[in-house]
C-alpha cells in the first residue's frame, strides 16, 4: 500500500486558451484530511473532477492509492467516493433504490450491500425517509443521500466537493464531525470549500487554490504564520462613511502594503503589512479623515486573512473574480 | 388602461429577446419551413422528372410485328426501364414476386390477330407495395399502346376497327393553374402557424414555470391578463414574421399568391391564436417542457392528414371528415387555401375565420383560468 | 471486466431504467399509450378500417348541368347518380350559375354534358364531358376525375343499365385492354407500414437521446460515470429496457389495427415483431450518437421531428426511392430506414417471408452495428464534454 493516498506531478488542466489548473504537485498522506481553499473559479472543482477520473488532466500525472489516474481509471473509481455539484442521485428513486443499483455497479454482494445500506441509513438518521424520493427530500437531506451514496462501497478516498453549500449551520457542523471521524478509521477526504473558515476547524492541512494554482500548502497554523509580515487592526469607528473609508485606503495604501479594509459599522478591520507602529499610523490616519474613535486592538491574522495576503489582497482577488465570471 | 398596454408591450418585448437567445427555437421558426418545402420539392421533382426507369420485364408470348413494336416502345419509355425478357408469364409474374422488378408485363399469345380485331389485351402485374411506381407501369403501357394504334393508323391506312373511349373527359381546374401538387403548400404555411405557436406556448409557460420565473411575474403589479396578452401578442409578432418567411419561400418557389396578404395574415394570425389557446389549455396539466415539445410535434403528424394539409378532409373515410370538420385548423388551412390559390375574397373565408375566432374565444378563458390555478 | 461483470452492470442499467420510467406518468403515457394509440387511430380516421370500403368522391357536392337533355345524358347521369361513387350529385344548375358555386364550397365540381353529347356517340365519333373542378382541395380534382373516367370508359348509349368495370381491373385506351393482376391492399393496411415504424422511431429516439440528454443536465450521467461501469454496459442497460418498451409498443399498434381496424397483416407476428425491433435498434444507435453530441431534451424532440420529415421524403414513405433523381436517391439508399420501411411493405402487404429478404437485413443489422459502434466511440471520447 503507497505511503500517500494521492500524489499529483505538474497536473495541469486546459479548456482551450484558458489554464483551470497550473501544474499541481501535492501529496496527500493516507487518513489525511486535505483542504482547498480557494474563490470561485480557483481551480478546485476541475482538480477534483481529474482526480476522480471524471476529465483528464491536459497535462501531468495523479496517482489515487497507487492507481494511475489515466492508465487505471476503472480501479480509481473503485477506490473512491465523490459528492460534488454535477454527480448527482437519481430524482425519481429513492434514497434506498439508488443505493441499490450503486451496489450493483460498485459489485457489493447483496447480502453485504443490504447489511452496509442499513448501516448507512442508521448513520444517517435515514430510515424513516429510505422509501422517500431524492427528488422530495430538501437539500439538506438530499447532501446527505449524496454522502450516503458516496461511502456505500467504503472508499479508500473520499472527495466531498463544496459539500456544506447551501447548509444550515447545524449540518454543516454534523458534517464536519463526520469527515472528522471518517479520516480517524483511515479514509483520505479532500475537501473543497470557499468558506474559509471551515478548514482551520477540520483540516489537518490546507492548500490554498487561486488562479489554478496550489499557491501555498500547510497546516492552518503554519499558513497563518507563513504571513508573518501581516498583522490586522480593529477599530470600533462607527459611522464611518464611504467617502472617508475610500480616502483612509488612499492614505494607507500610501505608506505601506494594504491587503484588505473591512468595515461593518461600527467595526472596522484593516489587514496589512506588520509594523510597530501600525495600530499609530491607522489612528491617526482616521482622525485625519474625521472619523471617531472608540477602540482600537491588534490582533493575528485569521485563515482567511492569510489566504487574502498569500493570494496578493483583496483587489487582487476581486480581478480575479471578475475574470472567472466573465469567462463562465 | 395605459398600463395594461404598457405591461403588455413589456412582456411582449420580453418574451421576443428570449426567443432570440433561444437557438432551438430559432432553428425550428427557420428550419421547419425551409424543410417542409425541401421536402416539397423532392417529391414533386421526382414526379415531374422526365424519366422514371421503373425496373420491369417483359413476357413476349406471341412474337407477332405487334408485340414486338409494343416491346420497342416499352424499351424506349421514359417510364420504365426492360431489365429483363422472360419466356413464361409465370417467369413474369415470379420475377415481381422475387422483387426483381416491380412490374410484369405480359404480351399474351395471339396478340398480334386480336390488336387487329380490335379486341386486344396485355396483362400487367405490378408490386403494389410500391404505391407510386407501380402506377407508371400501367402508364408506360397505355403511352406504348396508343403508340402502336396510332403509327399503325397513320402510315399503314390499316383501321384497326377499333374504337376510341366512347367519353372523353375534360378536366377544367378553376384556378386555371396546371396540376403541379401546390394546393398542399397553402397547408404547409397552416401547419408552420400551428407548429409555431405550440412551440411559442411550451417558451412562454412551461419553460417559465420551470425555471420559477413565473411565480416571479405574478408576485409583481402586473395582471395576469397583462402577462397572458404579452405572450399572445409575441406570438402574433412571431407569426407574422413565420408567414412572411413562408410566403417569400412560396414566391422564389414560384407559387404565384392571389389573394389578398392581409387576409392571409390574418388567417395565419388566428390561426396560431388558436393552437396558443390550445396550448394554454394542455401546458396547465403537462408541465414538463420536454414532454409538452414532444406532445407538440407527435400532434403535428397526424395533422397533415386530418387537418387537411395533405388531403382534403374530403376524401378522408368518414370518421376521418369527421374528425377534420371539427377541428378549427382545417377551416384555417382551408381559407388559406382558398386565398392562395384561388384568390378569393374576405366573404368566401369569412365563415372560417369565424370558426378559428370562436374557438378562441371559447377556450382562451378556459385555458387562463386553468392556467392561473396551477401555477 | 469479465462478460458475466458486464452483464450485470447492463442488467442493473435497465432494472434502474424501469423504475425511473415507473415513477414517470407522462413518460409511460405519452410512450405506450398517446403516440401508438395517436398515430393508429389518425390513420384509421384518414383511410377507413382495412375491412371497410368507402368511397371517396360519394359525398362531395357535384353539379350535374346537361346542356344535350338527351336519352344517352339520362342514361349517364343514371348511372352516376345510382352509383356507391356519386351518391351527391345536384341537378338544376345553370353552367354559369354552377361555375359561380365553384370554389365557395358549396360545390366542388361541376359535370357539363355539352350539346351534341348523344350526336357524336351514335355518329361513332367520341364524345365529350367537361369536368369543372375545385382545385384548391387537394386531391378531389384527380380523384373526381379518375373515378369519373371508370364510369365513361365503356359507357354503352343503347343501354339503360351501364356494365361498371373497375378501372383497376380492365382498362381501354385506344382499344387495347389492359388488365391488371397484383393484389390491391386497403389503404390502412399500407398506412399500417408507416406507423408501426415512425411510432418505434419516435419513441425509441426520445428516449434514449432525450433519457441521456435528461440524465446528463439531472447529473446522474455523472454519477454512473464515477462508478466502476463501462459506457458500454450503460448502452446494453437503455437498449435493453428500450426493446422492452418496442416490444409494447408494436403490440398495441398491432392489436389498435387488428381488433379497432379489421387489419390483416399478410404475416405472422414474429416477423412483425423482429422488423419493429430491428428499425427500434437502429433509432436507438441514432439517438446514442445524438446523445453524444450535448444536445438539451427540447433539442433532441426538435432533431427527431426534422429526422422523421426528413424520412417521409427520402426513406420511401410518400414516394418510392427507385423514382426520387439524383442526389436524392443516393441519400434514400443510405438510409438504413429505406429497407425497412421496404421489408415491412413486403411482409405486411405481400407475404414475403422475413428471411427472403437477405439484402435488407444485412443491410439495417450492419447499419445497427455501425451506429452503435459509432456512438460508443462518440460517448467514449466525449465523456468530458458530457459533464454538466
Amino acid at each position: 500500500m503507497p505511503e500517500h493516498a494521492i500524489v499529483t506531478e505538474a497536473l495541469t488542466k486546459n479548456f482551450g486558451h484558458f489554464t483551470a489548473v497550473d501544474g499541481l504537485n501535492v501529496r496527500v498522506a493516507k487518513g489525511e484530511l486535505f483542504g482547498l481553499l480557494g474563490p470561485n473559479g480557483a481551480g478546485k472543482t476541475t482538480t477534483v473532477r481529474m482526480l476522480c477520473t471524471l476529465i483528464e488532466p491536459t497535462r501531468g500525472t495523479a496517482n489515487i492509492v497507487g492507481y494511475d489516474i489515466r492508465e487505471q481509471a476503472a480501479e480509481v473509481r473503485r477506490q473512491i467516493g465523490v459528492v460534488s455539484e454535477g454527480v448527482s442521485l437519481y430524482k425519481d428513486l429513492s434514497i434506498e433504490e439508488n443505493l441499490k443499483l450503486l451496489s450493483t455497479l460498485y459489485e457489493i454482494p447483496r447480502p453485504k450491500a443490504e447489511v452496509r445500506i442499513r448501516e448507512l441509513m442508521d448513520m444517517f438518521a435515514f430510515r424513516e425517509k429510505a422509501t422517500r424520493l431524492v427528488g422530495a427530500l430538501s437539500s439538506g437531506w438530499a447532501k446527505k443521500a449524496m454522502i450516503c451514496a458516496a461511502l456505500l462501497h467504503n472508499p479508500q478516498v473520499l472527495f466531498l466537493d463544496e459539500v456544506t453549500s447551501g447548509l444550515d449551520p447545524q449540518s454543516a457542523i454534523g458534517l464536519q464531525d463526520f469527515t472528522r471521524k471518517q479520516c480517524e478509521q483511515g479514509v483520505t477526504v479532500i475537501w473543497t470549500t470557499h468558506y474559509m473558515g471551515e478548514p482551520e476547524k477540520i483540516c489537518d492541512r490546507v492548500g490554498i487554490m487561486f488562479a489554478g494554482r496550489l499557491v501555498q500548502v500547510g497546516t492552518p497554523d503554519e499558513l497563518k504564520h507563513s504571513v508573518s509580515e501581516l498583522s490586522v487592526v480593529e477599530v470600533e469607528t462607527p459611522g464611518l462613511s464611504g467617502g472617508q473609508l475610500e480616502k483612509l485606503k488612499s492614505r494607507l495604501k500610501e505608506m505601506r502594503q494594504v491587503y484588505r479594509v473591512k468595515y461593518a459599522d461600527p467595526k472596522l478591520e484593516v489587514s496589512c503589512e506588520r509594523t510597530d507602529t501600525l495600530a499609530e499610523e491607522v489612528a491617526s490616519t482616521l482622525l485625519e479623515v474625521g472619523a471617531r474613535i472608540r477602540a482600537i486592538n491588534t490582533k493575528d491574522p485569521t485563515l482567511e486573512e492569510a489566504f487574502i495576503a498569500l493570494t496578493g489582497g483583496e483587489e487582487e482577488i476581486d480581478r480575479f473574480l471578475e475574470s472567472a465570471d466573465r469567462k463562465e | 388602461m395605459k398600463s395594461f398596454v404598457r405591461d403588455t408591450v413589456g412582456i411582449t418585448g420580453k418574451e421576443l429577446k428570449q426567443l432570440r437567445r433561444d437557438p432551438v427555437s430559432l432553428i425550428l421558426t427557420i428550419m421547419f419551413p425551409i424543410l417542409l418545402i425541401g421536402i416539397f420539392i423532392v417529391i414533386v421533382s421526382a414526379f415531374r422528372a422526365t424519366t422514371h426507369n421503373v425496373p420491369i420485364v417483359v413476357a413476349d408470348l406471341d412474337g407477332s410485328p405487334a408485340s414486338n413494336e409494343l416491346l420497342n416502345k416499352l424499351t424506349q419509355s421514359r417510364f420504365v426501364h426492360v431489365t429483363q425478357l422472360v419466356q413464361t408469364e409465370d417467369q413474369a409474374y415470379q420475377a415481381v414476386a422475387n422483387g426483381q422488378a416491380i412490374g410484369a408485363v405480359v404480351i399474351p399469345q395471339g396478340f398480334g390477330v386480336d390488336l387487329a380485331a380490335g379486341d386486344a389485351f396485355v396483362i400487367v402485374s405490378t408490386d403494389n407495395s410500391k404505391l407510386t411506381s407501380s402506377q407508371f407501369v400501367t402508364e408506360a403501357v397505355n403511352e406504348g399502346a396508343q403508340e402502336i394504334v396510332t403509327q399503325a393508323t397513320q402510315e399503314g391506312g390499316v383501321s384497326f376497327g377499333l374504337k376510341l373511349a366512347p367519353i372523353e373527359v375534360i378536366t377544367r381546374p378553376v384556378s386555371g393553374r396546371p396540376p403541379t401538387g401546390d394546393p398542399i403548400l397553402p397547408g404547409f404555411l397552416g401547419m408552420i402557424a400551428i407548429l409555431g405557436a405550440f412551440d411559442d406556448i411550451v417558451n412562454a409557460i412551461s419553460r417559465e414555470r420551470e425555471r420559477g420565473t413565473f411565480p416571479r411575474l405574478a408576485l409583481s403589479p402586473v395582471s395576469l391578463f397583462a402577462v397572458y396578452s404579452g405572450k399572445m401578442s409575441a406570438t402574433v409578432v412571431l407569426t407574422i414574421l413565420r408567414t412572411a418567411l413562408m410566403l417569400l419561400i412560396f414566391t422564389l418557389y414560384g407559387l404565384v399568391i392571389r389573394g389578398s396578404l392581409i387576409l392571409i395574415f390574418l388567417t395565419t394570425i388566428l390561426i396560431a391564436i388558436f393552437t396558443l389557446s390550445l396550448g394554454l389549455t394542455i401546458s396547465a396539466r403537462i408541465r414538463g417542457t420536454a414532454t409538452l415539445t414532444v406532445l407538440e410535434i407527435a400532434m403535428t403528424f397526424p395533422l397533415f392528414s386530418l387537418a387537411g394539409t395533405t388531403t382534403s378532409p374530403l376524401l378522408l373515410a368518414p370518421g376521418g371528415t369527421a374528425i377534420a370538420n371539427s377541428l378549427p385548423w382545417t377551416y384555417g388551412n382551408d381559407a388559406l387555401r382558398r386565398l392562395i390559390y384561388l384568390g378569393s375574397g374576405f366573404n368566401a373565408i369569412a365563415g372560417d375565420l369565424t370558426i378559428l375566432l370562436v374557438s378562441s374565444l371559447i377556450l382562451l378563458p378556459i385555458a387562463i383560468l386553468l392556467s392561473k390555478r396551477t401555477m | 471486466m469479465s462478460i458475466a461483470g458486464f452483464l450485470d452492470d447492463s442488467i442493473a442499467v435497465a432494472e434502474n431504467e424501469f423504475r425511473l420510467f415507473r415513477r414517470n406518468r407522462s413518460a409511460i403515457l405519452i410512450s405506450l399509450v398517446v403516440l401508438p394509440f395517436f398515430f393508429t387511430a389518425s390513420l384509421g380516421a384518414g383511410r377507413g378500417g382495412a375491412g371497410t370500403t368507402y368511397y371517396p368522391t360519394a359525398n362531395i357536392p357535384i353539379a350535374w348541368v346537361d346542356n344535350d337533355n338527351s336519352l344517352a345524358s339520362i342514361r349517364l347521369w343514371h348511372s352516376l347518380a345510382t352509383s356507391h361513387d356519386f351518391r351527391n350529385l345536384i341537378e338544376g344548375y345553370t353552367e354559369q350559375g354552377a361555375l359561380a358555386e365553384l370554389g365557395t364550397k358549396r360545390i366542388y365540381a361541376v359535370i357539363v354534358v355539352p350539346k351534341g353529347f348523344q350526336n357524336d356517340l351514335e355518329n361513332g365519333y367520341q364524345a365529350r364531358l367537361i369536368l369543372y373542378t375545385d382545385d384548391s382541395e387537394p386531391g378531389v380534382s384527380d380523384q373526381i376525375q379518375a373515378t369519373l373516367t371508370t364510369y365513361t370508359q365503356n359507357f354503352d348509349p343503347n343501354v339503360d343499365v351501364q356494365p361498371y368495370l373497375s378501372q383497376l381491373q380492365r382498362q381501354s385506351v385506344a382499344g387495347v385492354g389492359i388488365v391488371t393482376k397484383g393484389a390491391i391492399f386497403a389503404g390502412f393496411n399500407v398506412g399500417l407500414t408507416t406507423v408501426l415504424a415512425i411510432v418505434q422511431i419516435f419513441a425509441g429516439f426520445y428516449e434514449i437521446a432525450g433519457g441521456m440528454s435528461r440524465e446528463r443536465e439531472d447529473g446522474t450521467y455523472a454519477r454512473l460515470l464515477v462508478s466502476p461501469i463501462p459506457i458500454g454496459s450503460i448502452m446494453l442497460g437503455k437498449t435493453l429496457f428500450d426493446v422492452l418498451l418496442s416490444v409494447i409498443r408494436t403490440f398495441t399498434v398491432l392489436a389498435i389495427s387488428v381488433y379497432g381496424y379489421g387489419a390483416r397483416p399478410n404475416t405472422d407476428i414474429l416477423t412483425l415483431l423482429s422488423l419493429s425491433l430491428i428499425i427500434a435498434l437502429v433509432t436507438m444507435g441514432i439517438g446514442f450518437v445524438v446523445a453524444a453530441l450535448k444536445v438539451g431534451q427540447r433539442a433532441v424532440v426538435i432533431i427527431e421531428f426534422f429526422l422523421i420529415l426528413f424520412l417521409f421524403a427520402f426513406s420511401g414513405l410518400i414516394i418510392d426511392s427507385n423514382l426520387l433523381v439524383g442526389a436524392s436517391q443516393v441519400i434514400s439508399y443510405s438510409l438504413p430506414f429505406t429497407y425497412a420501411f421496404d421489408a415491412l411493405k413486403r411482409t405486411i402487404l405481400l407475404g414475403r417471408p422475413l428471411l427472403s429478404l437477405t439484402f435488407d437485413l444485412e443491410y439495417m443489422i450492419g447499419s445497427i452495428v455501425a451506429t452503435y459502434g459509432l456512438a460508443f466511440v462518440l460517448l467514449h471520447f466525449s465523456r468530458e464534454r458530457l459533464i454538466k
